[in-house]
């Protein structure tokens, strides 16, 4: 699971007001190169929550991302900023580990990359 | 003409809302018909006997009995229904390496839509199963999902980025997504309720000006011939179910039947209980007007199309035996053998819809409007724009 997907998903647990972001509890992380677009990452960077892409980012082990959000301008030239955001946007995996709900304390499983965000009978 | 709905046995409708009722006698509903002779018609193991009088005029009689066995749901359209675990969910799991190795094809529609998608667009596809269209355009980001952990595994290790997750109660943030699509998934759900809430969904998940794809099986099959190889479901298979509430498809032409003369299996053919096979045999789509005898019954499963089926897959031994899960669903019912094509067969639970039925399903919506709609390939189309 990458941090872009981890961006957008949110706990639907039955009663649940605000089930984002969810909380990372990270078991293994890898790393994966791929091709950067920077086209795409000017698109992608209005529809993320910055702040719980930055303390995911730090979960996942990785401290480069500055804590305030930039300027959409920055993105237009600072190249070093979008490698960085492309990195730990899309570079980085959740290999092993679970997402944790912010307000039942529910943990979905990741396993070989892979949430699974079912809910029980009683959570829907 | 003459519809005779036969409905008889404990079974629950689902009406829009909450409240569900069990029918326990029968409807009958009798238009202007052409016989002349007055004709008896005598339903099986009812409990009411109906005479008609060929005078022109329409004579709508209906034997309804509420019991006093009604509840009001409180089940949510989120809860999966047994049909739906039964008969779609273990079935793909058992099927997901031989069901994505025939899943290649795409479908040129589809490409299309994914096409014409602005560059660096976030594409959902709710309903992903072998990931046949994750990262068609390589420009785009696409998160899939799909209710089978199997399917979905099939998926990651093609590098796909995906999540097991329920289309009916989506995991993700409100209007985040740029488009969703939904290909061949809503015909699995077995109530109208959940197949509205699964387009809610998509719409829900799509910023606004995002687009949605949605394509499902069509009634007006291009290939006839196919609805022989389905079995039409009866009412013992589905605990919850649209029954007059499901739209008319062929809408005011004349609908025809053919009288099928009144053996055991026919004339009770909503109780037969091992039914299937004879009924796929039995099983015609359209049927021809001829009044014959009077002791003939004429029927129509509700009076309207016939829209729930089960549609085999056959997994071939050799598949069956790697996968392991055949054997516990031989041994409980759910699969069977067919030695002389050397498979297991599994049946598939489908509500195919009519036509416009995919529009009324979205006619409630305040938030989404239809751009497109089309028939293609034996599917009904549509495409929504989110507008608020």
């Amino acid at each position: 699971m990458r941090l872009l997907t981890h961006n957008m998903l949110s706990s639907n647990i039955k009663g649940v007001t605000n089930g984002f972001p969810l909380r990372i509890e990270v078991e293994k992380v890898v790393e994966k190169q791929v091709e950067i677009n920077h086209d795409f990452l000017r698109n992608i960077f209005p529809k993320i929550d910055w702040k719980a892409f930055f303390d995911a980012s730090r979960v996942m082990g990785y401290a480069e991302l500055p804590e305030e959000a930039p300027e959409p301008l920055v993105l237009e030239s600072d190249l070093e900023f979008l490698r960085k955001f492309h990195h730990a946007l899309l570079e980085l995996h959740l290999e092993e580990g679970a997402l944790v709900c912010p307000e039942t304390g529910r943990k979905f499983p990741v396993n070989k990359g892979i949430p699974n965000m079912l809910l029980h009978e009683d959570e829907v | 003409m003459v519809f005779i709905s036969l409905r008889a046995g404990r079974y629950i409708h689902r009406f829009w809302g909450k409240c569900t009722l069990s029918l326990d006698s029968f409807c009958v509903f009798v238009y202007p018909v052409t016989f002349s002779s007055m004709m008896e018609i005598k339903v099986k193991d009812g409990s009411s006997l109906c005479t008609l009088v060929p005078d022109g005029e329409p004579h709508i009689m209906q034997s309804v009995s509420v019991s006093e066995d009604h509840r009001c749901s409180s089940i949510s359209v989120k809860s999966t229904p047994e049909i739906e675990k039964k008969y779609v969910h273990r079935v793909y799991d058992a099927i997901a390496p031989h069901f994505s190795s025939t899943r290649f094809a795409k479908w040129p529609k589809v490409a299309a839509f994914l096409e014409s998608l602005p560059t660096g667009s976030l594409i959902l596809d709710a309903g992903c199963g072998n990931g046949k269209y994750l990262g068609l355009t390589p420009s785009c980001y696409f998160i899939g999902c799909d209710i089978s952990a199997p399917l979905i595994k099939i998926c990651a290790d093609k590098g796909h980025e995906v999540l097991v997750a329920d289309a009916v109660n989506l995991p993700y943030r409100t209007n985040f997504g740029d488009a969703a699509i939904s290909i061949a998934v809503l015909h699995h759900l077995s109530t109208e309720d959940r197949r509205k809430k699964a387009i809610e969904e998509l719409v829900r998940m799509v910023k606004k000006g995002g687009l949605v794809l949605i394509t499902v099986w069509a009634v007006e099959q291009e290939d006839k011939s196919l609805l022989t190889k389905w079995t039409p479901l009866t009412e013992k298979y589905v605990e919850e179910w649209i029954g007059p509430g499901s739209p008319r498809v062929r809408g005011p032409s004349p609908f025809t039947l053919e009288s099928i003369p009144e053996t055991e299996e026919n004339g009770s053919q909503a109780h037969a209980k091992d039914s299937n096979d004879s009924l796929t045999e039995n099983m015609q789509q359209s049927m021809c007007l001829t009044p014959q005898n009077e002791d003939d019954v004429l029927v129509s499963k509700h009076g309207m199309s016939q829209q729930e089926y089960f549609v085999p897959w056959h997994l071939p031994y050799h598949r069956a035996e790697v996968s392991g899960a055949s054997a516990g669903a031989l041994a409980n019912g759910l699969a069977r053998k067919d030695d002389k094509k050397g498979a297991v067969v599994y049946d598939r639970y489908y509500h195919v819809f009519g036509e416009g039925e995919l529009e009324r399903l979205v006619s409630g919506m305040d938030n989404a409007v239809i751009v497109n709609k089309f028939y293609d390939k034996s599917n009904w189309c549509i495409i929504l724009e989110k507008t608020l």
